[in-house]
């Protein structure tokens, strides 16, 4: 699944009249399945396409964008082993990893 | 971003051309940055490299921090031989998103029954190589073991960027091979580009077996750049 793939689906899912936000890897430490610039697509309905872990924090990035439906704007959350949310969200591949959030704008 | 930028995205790629995105960290405004003249500007040299290291960089632009994201093409690979290793490979290749051409002048091999949805032609190496975007996102595999066929394709490889050249055959196979690249004029340290016996060593035995052992040595050539002066691939080829 490229990134390319991810988009073309959120612009399909956007065009069916969809919210949809777009997550990217910012940056990983240490041991993390997915490189830097990885993109996880979700849709308003909860829908996601891509990844951005190992499973691991994709359902709390889901979770984050359905907040930020109503409320758009860009936000940066940090996953590991040093962050208290990792205890709950958990990342077992041990590493840490940045990704940013933001919402698709529909221009028409 | 906004989804006539996505568009814009996706007709690039479509394209087939490399280009990044580029945004400040917290605004989601997003540019897109191609690589269109020889004289580059800085951001088009931050986003040159980004594309080159085939990640996304974050770095201090003007004081402020830019994300670059790079979008390269399809990962290509050029496979000589219809051969049944080559249908599973070109199978598994898709999967990993590599853009597949398959090269055999036997018609018997290459037709359409054993390989429907590739792109396939039907010529000599020496006859369409040169027509083929051969660049340093491009891995040259070649699968007769039969000199006539894959010494040309491997001539053509040993002279261009792409990043994997691999050929089919036994220790002795390759070893007679070497031998014809020397007599050709090639050095010592150029043939050593090519893999041979092809693959990692996990014991393959089945054609998809070898498929994957196969594609399994084109992502470590891949993701380790100095992958040929690896000691562990030593370690695995005297296995």
């Amino acid at each position: 699944m490229s990134n390319i793939e991810v988009l073309s689906k959120a612009n399909d899912w956007i065009n069916a009249g969809h919210k949809v936000a777009l997550a990217t890897v910012l940056k990983t430490w240490g041991s993390a399945p997915r490189r830097a610039g990885s993109q996880l697509a979700i849709r308003d309905d909860g829908h996601m396409i891509g990844s951005v872990s190992g499973g691991c924090v994709e359902g709390d990035v889901v979770a984050n964008a359905l907040e930020l439906f109503d409320n758009p704007k860009v936000k940066i959350i940090d996953y590991g082993i040093t962050n208290d949310t990792a205890w709950e969200v958990g990342l077992a591949c041990g590493g840490d990893i940045r990704i940013r959030l933001e919402i698709l704008r529909s221009n028409g | 971003m906004d989804n006539k930028i996505l568009e814009e995205i996706i007709r690039l790629n479509k394209d087939k051309k490399p280009f990044c995105t580029v945004s400040k960290i917290n605004d989601d405004n997003v540019e897109i940055i191609i690589l269109d003249k020889k004289e580059l500007t800085d951001i088009q040299k931050l986003a040159q490299d980004a594309l080159l290291k085939d990640q996304l960089i974050i770095t201090n632009y003007k004081n402020e921090e830019l994300i670059i994201n790079p979008f390269n093409p399809p990962l290509n690979i050029i496979i000589v031989g219809a051969v049944h290793i080559s249908q599973y490979l070109s199978k598994i290749a898709k999967l990993l998103d590599f853009d597949v051409t398959i090269i055999d002048p036997r018609e018997a091999f290459a037709s359409k029954e054993r390989f429907p949805d590739d792109k396939v032609i039907n010529s000599w190496p020496e006859d369409c190589f040169e027509n083929l975007n051969i660049d340093n996102r491009t891995a040259i595999v070649t699968l007769t073991h039969e000199p006539s066929l894959d010494d040309p394709a491997i001539t053509y490889a040993l002279n261009s960027s792409c990043f994997y050249i691999g050929a089919l055959g036994s220790k002795k196979t390759h070893n007679n091979r070497i031998e014809r690249l020397k007599n050709s004029g090639f050095s010592e340290d150029k043939i050593k580009r090519v893999n041979g016996p092809i693959g990692l060593p996990i014991n393959a035995s089945k054609p998809n077996e070898i498929a994957i052992s196969i594609m399994s040595e084109i992502i470590a050539s891949l993701r380790h750049h100095n992958y040929l002066d690896l000691d562990m691939r030593d370690d695995w080829k005297l296995r």
